[in-house]
């Protein structure tokens, strides 16, 4: 089989553009990737980089401003950004759904979750509203709300910020979707809830056979779920690659200082190996590579000339000295 | 001399007038005892709402307390005058969570690290403050000539920076770090803890320091005092702690640690955390309700805050479950 039809979902060179003041800001600046069904991508980057723009720009949710200025995105070989309304209503939350970043601004506070979850479900399928409630009460105690039949009728403010988290992934998944979009699900929750719900997803996900994509800053994260990586940085992907590989045997000075500079709760450390600098400013414009200016390795090269993203038995980097040792 | 910061049996409990009249009352912080030495730097680890942040609140005299004492450089909070609280301050001063709102974003950064000195009167002469100013800029790892531009200027990283200019400008005895790198990018995470480390060990400084993150804790932190309900669960050296934990709650928290490396992550043996009570909560422990290695007939009735308290080594639990286990974390 063609690789490409195997493929849930494929970007290619997607480039997102936001009208500002001084005109137009490049965010994203060509971002090509591949989906599996049933695989992991995890989607890495600090603030700015354009790892959120990317995933709303796939259920085509850019925020006023914001446009697709360049590229496809291909569900399963359609071409989402130019599907009829209709269509693409079908699309969002029934075949592609997604978790938001923060728990507490995402569900509706005047509305009990028994509603907020059913209405989701009917939206979707025909069927009656009695099922539709004891669908939506199996899949809150699927994810672990514990005296489900009692508290589907409280709503938002009556649950912690963790069960909040996991109402919303009850609801992200209740249409067994086929690509999961999950942003950062677990920033704002305590270590403990964060493991139970990386565990409730990866169950999920080997159960629906579901392909997810996780955009994420948190490298532990990356490390529990993914099967593959992709490091963004100032809106170009600066690296792609296997996770074991990536973890093995980061080839880009950045990648490698991340991993470099995490701390590390299972060792004594003195100093932390730090990236020195600040990553740049979304939108910036820079001619060369944008990791330049805080490389140790950086050349003259490197500041006039963007290096192309080159790929050797499957890990993809865009450095001009990825081959050189540190 | 006496340390700078202990706290004896310290109760906080946030008090409300219901409807009608009726006393609603919420007990935040149970029977809190720890002395934070000079030089030393405490960690205070929890899930959110522990309680971490109201007793940093309580040290700073930023919130009252029922019972108990807080000394600060052997004055006791409670019966602190306005001005003996102001010369306290000097000495103590604090580094919050989020540098985008702690920072005043219509001052400049002249004016924002020089407003301590106005209010203390100190440094009144322009040429000192000037050095002064320059001195402080250079030791945080920023440039003297971002003097006069605005908070919006700069990055994340950069603010916290400034933020933490500002609790040297006094140059106080104590820190109190509230959470000072959870809001920060990962690269700029690392260079804000290795200038909190220097910073501490240059100028001598005592630290406490909030954080949810064991391994924040594990590369600044002397000692750890693990936080459950408004109690300390486990208190100890953070090595020993962290590779020999003795409450089941510390070992529960430690096991959910995710790790930076996929092998690892594959083969960890995962300590089943409970996060919805198990059991109706009994007179006793305050854990019991979601222990592991809970049982009725020893768990109920002993209180752990009433075993015996030591200032270094501390665990609330009767058990002690692990006396002898090492855990993952252990070299």
């Amino acid at each position: 089989m063609d690789a490409r039809e195997e493929a849930v979902l494929s970007v290619e060179n997607l480039k997102v553009a936001f009208d500002t003041d001084l005109g137009q800001a490049e965010i994203l600046r060509g971002l090509s990737y591949r989906l599996q069904k049933g695989k992991v991508l995890a989607v890495v980057g600090e603030s700015g980089c354009g790892k959120t723009l990317h995933a709303l720009s796939i259920l085509k949710l850019l925020p006023p401003g914001g446009k697709i200025s360049q590229g496809r995105i291909l569900f399963k070989g359609k071409d989402i950004l130019s599907l009829p309304p209709e269509e693409l209503r079908q699309l969002r939350g029934g075949k592609i759904s997604m978790i938001f970043q923060d728990p507490m601004t995402s569900l509706n506070p005047i509305r009990t979750i028994g509603k907020q979850l059913t209405e989701t479900i009917l939206a979707h399928r025909k069927m009656s509203k009695l099922r539709a409630q004891a669908k939506a009460l199996s899949l809150l105690k699927q994810v672990g709300i514990a005296n489900a039949r009692e508290r589907i009728k409280q709503y938002p403010f009556e649950f912690s910020g963790g069960q909040r988290q996991r109402i919303m992934i009850a609801m992200a998944l209740c249409l067994h979707p086929e690509i999961l979009i999950a942003d950062e699900p677990t920033t704002a929750l305590d270590v403990t809830i964060q493991a139970q719900i990386l565990k409730l997803i990866k169950k999920l996900q080997a159960k629906n056979e579901m392909a997810a994509i996780f955009i994420t800053h948190n490298l532990a994260i990356v490390a529990d779920v993914a099967d593959e990586v992709l490091v963004l940085y100032g809106g170009y992907c600066v690296e792609k690659a296997p996770v074991q590989a990536l973890f093995a045997s980061p080839l880009h000075p950045y990648t490698q200082g991340l991993l470099g500079s995490l701390v590390s709760v299972n060792k004594k450390q003195e100093k932390l190996p730090a990236i020195e600098g600040y990553p740049p400013v979304a939108g910036q414009e820079l001619p060369g590579c944008p990791f330049a200016p805080r490389c140790p390795r950086a050349t003259q090269q490197c500041l006039a000339q963007l290096p192309a993203l080159q790929e050797n038995n499957g890990h993809a980097v865009r450095c001009w000295h990825w081959e050189k040792k540190v | 001399m006496t340390a700078p910061i202990i706290v004896k049996n310290l109760v906080k409990a946030y008090g409300s007038t219901g409807w009608f009249g009726r006393k609603a009352e919420k007990v935040i912080l149970q029977n809190i005892s720890f002395t934070l030495r000079e030089n030393d730097v405490l960690g205070l680890v929890g899930e959110s709402g522990c309680g971490k942040t109201t007793l940093a609140k309580v040290v700073l005299g930023l919130e009252k307390y029922q019972s108990g004492s807080v000394q600060v450089f052997g004055q006791e909070l409670k019966s602190c005058s306005k001005k003996e609280m102001q010369a306290l301050r000097r000495r103590m001063q604090v580094v919050f969570q989020d540098p985008y709102s702690s920072l005043d974003p219509r001052q400049s950064v002249r004016q924002i690290l020089s407003e301590p000195w106005d209010i203390h009167s100190l440094h009144k002469s322009k040429t000192l403050r000037q050095e002064k100013l320059e001195a402080l800029m250079r030791s945080v790892g920023l440039d003297p000539q971002h003097l006069d531009r605005y908070p919006h200027e700069f990055s994340g990283g950069q603010r916290q920076r400034i933020a933490i200019a500002r609790a040297l400008a006094l140059e106080p005895q104590i820190l109190v770090a509230d959470e000072p790198v959870s809001a920060l990018d990962v690269s700029v995470q690392a260079q804000v803890l290795n200038l909190l480390k220097n910073i501490c060990r240059q100028r001598g400084l005592g630290m406490l320091f909030i954080s949810h993150d064991f391994a924040v804790a594990r590369f600044l932190c002397d000692r750890i005092a693990v936080m459950y309900q408004g109690h300390i669960l486990e208190m100890g050296e953070t090595e020993q702690l962290l590779q020999n934990p003795q409450h089941p709650y510390t070992e529960a928290l430690l096991s959910a640690v995710p790790l930076p490396d996929p092998a690892l992550q594959k083969n960890k043996a995962s300590v089943p955390f409970v996060s919805e009570p198990k059991r109706c909560a009994q007179t006793g422990c305050v854990y019991a309700a979601r222990c592991n290695y809970y049982k009725a007939e020893i768990c109920n009735g002993v209180n752990g805050d009433n075993l015996s308290q030591n200032d270094d080594k501390y665990c609330a639990c009767v058990r002690m479950p692990f006396k002898d286990k090492k855990s993952r974390f252990a070299v």
